[in-house]
């Protein structure tokens, strides 16, 4: 779509343009207009896809309002910036045009860079000894994570146009682990807690929420149209790898959270174990002869997790930041658990029918997940309780509030249904037609 | 035009009591008003007379033949199909009459007996369900409408001995109170009564409903007359025949008493006297030996090794009740536990005699029907028991008003006190006892012939318990007499006024019992009764038996057999074994599952809460702050995660 590119190239242009106008002019308290403002021209798609930006677009949204509540931040104006930039290239990451070209390749690895180097940034957000102490293990994973994913991607794409199988999966091993790292799950998590706990809630909010979303689109764009150049076995090695990698993730994120005292630190391995249910869910993907609906169910099901973990995360590092307490803690914390009929629910439902539809190979993750589900059960509760109060007011009751909406959409029954129709247009940006 | 006037009748029979009892209930349910309740007590004895006429009529009115009523009932095309049957024969007829007679006198006695009982409500429906179920026993000739009819006598059993369940009245006990067994309570309270009796019948009841089904299934038929005893023999064998016979008589052995079954009859009297004389001396009890003689008529001709044995074993076991009972009734004070006692032994004897037809080959023509002859003398014998039994239980009851114990206790005092009592007492044990020329003279004679004529089949141990009993059965109707009317304790004050209508209806009874001996003797063709009687031997061995009752009656205390009493006090140690080693068994089988239990308790409630604290506190120490530290794992997971990968890529 050379349309589409335009359109996000000529946005982030004026939004640095914009950004720069109001900074010079010491006025960098309204950047957040500009922001807002150019995060919308990359809704401008077909009915069918819109779906995908207006999610973006909702979180990112969020995101920028959150930022005004942190106090003392030392890249004020440009902080919202870069998370509409963020916004946009999520936006536009699945809409990359499917090809086996050392040009898509190269502008996919580009993509990951362009929102790892924003979190840089806004996790130092807040300016404290312990905020930036923060940054410091957050920075440095996310830089060994990079490496480690370009890494893997190179021989990925060598090994498969040179039909090399074993190599193909050392490639992919070093690519999934780079994403890992990346976006946190274990077992290569250990800066996650610390960096969650320490650095400013405002700012972990949006390295929680818009900075997952491309790690995983992109891996699903590169590595699934090489999948079909690798063999039969390479493809289950895969499969079950990534699998096991998830279990791993989920299963330590739960444990790890149930004794926890700290609601940050809570959140920390709360986002652990999401990434283990997203990673379940791209599992699917690498099935061989895997179905359509298990795979409308794995997008559908990965896209709403990052959503409500996003969501989720944001309203409540807000709630902690706030330090006053909210009375929605308990629908962002039911949701996580995934009550029906809130979005945590749906996100979970989609998951676990593409692992049963996926084949007897997966049914074991989807009954793990559950019970996973079950295990958060009691840390849930806790932090919906120690989180709860009534003093939240103004910016900070609203982004809470906002969290919460995207959470309730899921009781009105239709939306889910629609999302579910319209998911099936979006593979289509995934799996290669044949 | 007979046949068909049968299922009216007996509806009428079974669905009158019922009926007429419902109005009781429901009051006694909503008001416990002893007084107003009195026009209901007199409805619910009315609906026994009305079964008492219907009774009459049909053993007046019916012809001297085997009268059949057959109508199909449960029907599975091609493959089953189970009757409504009834039918009017020689036992019948006759146990019907007795049956609803003496419901209705106990009935008319239970009038006053019961007059200021907290329960009437309950007495009331189940005294006369279990007359209907009886009714319904009597005259059903197909088993499974007989087995419904069983049931519902186990059920008002039940019911009626644990009538006064708030267990707070000591003279309702059975046993001294704080006499232990093996650490365990001697004494019996009703509701432990009634649930013993109620246990112990189911116990014999389940292998009593499978024998029926494998009647039903391979003799064809489940109805008496038409049981195809022979294709049953030859398809089961004779360990099969042996295991369905066995089987299908472990319901009348648990309900007749037989020994080691008979535990629960002893127990049994802690229900109202009214319960005791009805049931557990002359119907309910009778009603697993009636049974056997109803099955005996049609086996009599089926010659088979298998009924042969099970005949033998069934012969003995009643022998060997017979004495133990008489046994315990020699040694036990109390009043009733004394009956409870002897009733064991007669149902012995009612068991033997029927057994033993099956090896004597000739019937006799009694009133028109050709039946077995030990089947006529155990009938004989099973009237005037009946007849005599109720009697003296009868007066037990009005004796335990009168002198507020259970225990035996009276004088000549208290017999001139109660006239009635005394010649009640004295006209039973003469009836029962076999004192020439009453009743049980002439039946036991012919028990005694009989057991001599099968001697060189079934050995002549029978004869010699036979004998033993007897002797040791008048022994203790002389105590009974003796203690209670002559020769006991004083029982200082008695009210003595009252009690008419309770006087009334057990000296009628006792009269009766004396007076049966007429029809009894002149009933059978050839006369095998009266002709027993004339035997020199027979009638020595009589002698010996009135002079031991009257040596008895004046000494009735034994110094040197109370060294013995206690273990037959102690009923042979039956209710030691089963509330010390049987439920010993249940209390094994229960700690073993709460071994499981437990096992699941500490696995969710502390191996796995502690499992996951564990776990979580191992994964957070992982956190140490030191990024450095961080960095190096990193690196140490990237290992080894690429070693497996190389692993599996040089393996495949």
């Amino acid at each position: 779509m050379y349309e589409y590119t335009t359109i996000i190239e000529l946005s982030s242009i004026a939004l640095l343009l914009f950004t720069a106008a109001l900074v010079t002019a010491r006025r960098e308290e309204y950047a957040w207009i500009p922001a807002l403002l150019f995060l919308l021209p990359d809704l401008y798609v077909s009915g069918n896809y819109i779906m995908y930006p207006a999610l973006i677009d909702s979180v990112a949204a969020i995101n920028i309002i959150t930022l005004m509540l942190v106090k003392g931040s030392q890249y004020r104006g440009m902080d919202y910036a870069l998370v509409s930039f963020m916004g946009l290239i999520t936006s536009y990451a699945l809409y990359v045009p499917l090809s086996i070209g050392d040009a898509y390749f190269i502008l996919l690895l580009g993509l990951f860079m362009l929102v790892s180097v924003p979190v840089y940034f806004i996790i130092q957000l807040g300016g404290t000894k312990e905020n930036l102490s923060a940054a410091v293990k957050a920075i440095t994973a996310l830089v060994i994570a990079t490496v480690l994913y370009f890494t893997g991607a190179t021989i990925l794409f060598f090994a498969l146009i040179n039909q090399l199988g074993g190599l193909a999966l050392l490639g992919y091993t070093l690519l999934i682990m780079g994403m890992m790292l990346e976006v946190g799950a274990a077992p290569l998590h250990l800066w996650v807690p610390d960096a969650f706990t320490a650095g400013n809630p405002y700012a972990v909010s949006v390295i929680a929420s818009i900075a997952k979303f491309v790690p995983f689109i992109v891996t699903l764009k590169i590595v699934y149209p090489l999948l079909t150049a690798m063999g039969p076995t390479e493809t289950y090695i895969v499969v079950w790898e990534t699998a096991l990698l998830a279990a791993f993730s989920m299963l330590l994120g739960n444990i790890g959270a149930i004794t926890a005292k700290e609601p940050a630190r809570v959140l920390a391995y709360s986002t652990i174990a999401n990434m283990g249910y997203i990673m379940s869910a791209l599992t699917i993907f690498f099935v061989e002869g895997v179905s359509e609906l298990a795979l409308a169910y794995a997008l559908i099901g990965l896209l709403t997790q990052l959503l409500v973990n996003g969501a989720g995360k944001i309203g409540l590092f807000s709630i902690i930041g706030n330090e006053k307490g909210s009375r929605w803690s308990y629908i962002l914390a039911y949701s996580f658990i995934g009550v029906p009929p809130l979005l945590g629910f749906w996100s979970k439902l989609f998951i676990v029918l593409g692992l049963i539809y996926a084949g007897p190979l997966l049914w074991w993750l989807a009954v793990l997940l559950v019970i996973n589900s079950v295990i958060s059960v009691p840390y849930y509760v806790r932090l919906s309780k120690s989180l709860s109060g009534t003093g939240s007011s103004g910016v900070g009751l609203l982004v809470v509030v906002l969290a919460s909406i995207v959470m309730l959409v899921g009781l009105a029954i239709p939306i889910p249904l629609a999302m579910i129709n319209s998911v099936h247009a979006l593979l289509a940006y995934i799996v290669p037609t044949p | 035009m007979y046949e068909s006037l049968i299922p009216v009748l007996v509806a009428l029979m079974t669905v009158a009591p019922t009926l007429l009892a419902a109005p009781i209930s429901i009051y006694w349910a909503m008001e416990q008003d002893n007084h107003k309740a009195r026009p209901l007590e007199y409805l619910a004895v009315i609906g026994l007379g009305i079964a008492a006429l219907t009774s009459t009529y049909i053993a007046l009115a019916y012809p001297m033949r085997t009268i059949i009523y057959s109508y199909p009932w449960i029907s599975v095309p091609n493959i089953f199909t189970a009757y409504v049957s009834f039918v009017v024969d020689f036992l019948s007829r006759y146990m019907g009459l007795l049956t609803a007679w003496l419901a209705f006198a106990i009935g008319v006695y239970s009038l006053e007996y019961m007059a200021d009982d907290y329960r009437l409500g309950w007495f009331w429906f189940f005294y006369n369900t279990f007359a209907a179920s009886m009714l319904l026993l009597v005259y059903s000739n197909n088993l499974l409408l007989m087995f419904i009819g069983w049931e519902g006598l186990g059920l008002s059993s039940w019911a009626l001995i644990g009538n006064w369940f708030r267990d707070d009245d000591e003279t309702s006990f059975v046993g001294k109170v704080g006499d232990t067994v093996l650490g365990k309570p001697a004494w019996t309270t009703p509701s432990y009564a009634a649930y013993r009796a109620i246990v112990t019948i189911r116990f014999g009841d389940m292998p009593m409903l499978g024998a029926l089904a494998a009647i039903g299934i391979f003799g064809g038929s489940l109805d008496f007359n038409t049981i195809n005893w022979a294709h049953l023999t030859s398809v089961l064998g004779v360990a099969g025949t042996v295991i369905v016979l066995l089987a299908f008589l472990l319901g009348p052995f648990t309900k007749s008493a037989q020994f080691p079954f008979n535990d629960w009859l002893l127990t049994a009297m802690t229900g109202p006297t009214s319960v005791s004389a009805l049931l557990h001396s002359a119907t309910m009890v009778a009603a697993g030996v009636y049974i056997f003689m109803r099955l005996t008529i049609y086996l009599v001709g089926v010659n088979y090794i298998g009924i042969n044995l099970v005949y033998l074993s069934v012969l003995y076991l009643g022998l060997v009740t017979a004495i133990l009972g008489a046994m315990f009734a020699t040694s036990v004070n109390e009043r009733k536990v004394i009956l409870a006692g002897s009733t064991m032994s007669s149902l012995g004897l009612m068991m033997a005699l029927t057994a033993a037809s099956k090896f004597i080959p000739y019937s006799v023509d009694a009133l028109g029907y050709m039946l077995p002859v030990g089947v006529l003398v155990g009938f004989s014998y099973l009237i005037i028991h009946a007849l005599s039994k109720a009697t003296l239980f009868l007066v037990s009851g009005h004796l335990i008003h009168e002198t507020h114990t259970r225990f035996n206790l009276g004088n000549w005092r208290l017999a001139e006190k109660l006239p009635a009592g005394f010649y009640s007492t004295l006209a039973a044990a003469l009836a029962l006892g076999g004192i020439p020329p009453f009743a049980a003279y002439w039946v036991h004679s012919a028990m005694d012939e009989l057991m001599t004529d099968v001697g060189n089949v079934v050995g002549w141990g029978a004869y010699a318990l036979l004998l033993l009993t007897s002797f040791i059965y008048v022994v203790f109707l002389a105590r009974f007499m003796s203690l209670n009317f002559i020769k006991g304790d004083d029982p200082g004050e008695v009210e003595g006024h009252g009690g008419s209508i309770m006087a009334g209806t057990y000296t009628a009874i006792a009269t009766a019992a004396l007076l049966v001996a007429v029809p009894i003797l002149m009933m059978a063709v050839p006369n095998v009764i009266l002709g027993a009687g004339f035997d020199p031997v027979v009638f020595l061995i009589s002698l010996a038996i009135t002079v031991t009752f009257i040596v008895v009656t004046y000494k009735p205390r034994s110094a040197s057999f109370a060294l013995v009493s206690p273990v037959f006090e102690r009923r042979y140690y039956i209710q030691a074994f089963m509330d010390v080693v049987l439920a010993g068994f249940g209390n094994a089988l229960t700690a073993f599952a709460m071994l499981f239990s437990r096992g699941f308790d500490w696995l969710f409630n502390n191996a796995i809460p502690r499992l996951f604290k564990a776990t979580s506190a191992a994964i957070r120490g992982m956190q140490d702050g030191l990024i450095r530290n961080y960095v190096k794992a990193i690196l140490v997971v990237m290992t080894i995660i690429l070693l497996i990968i190389m692993m599996v890529i040089m393996y495949v």
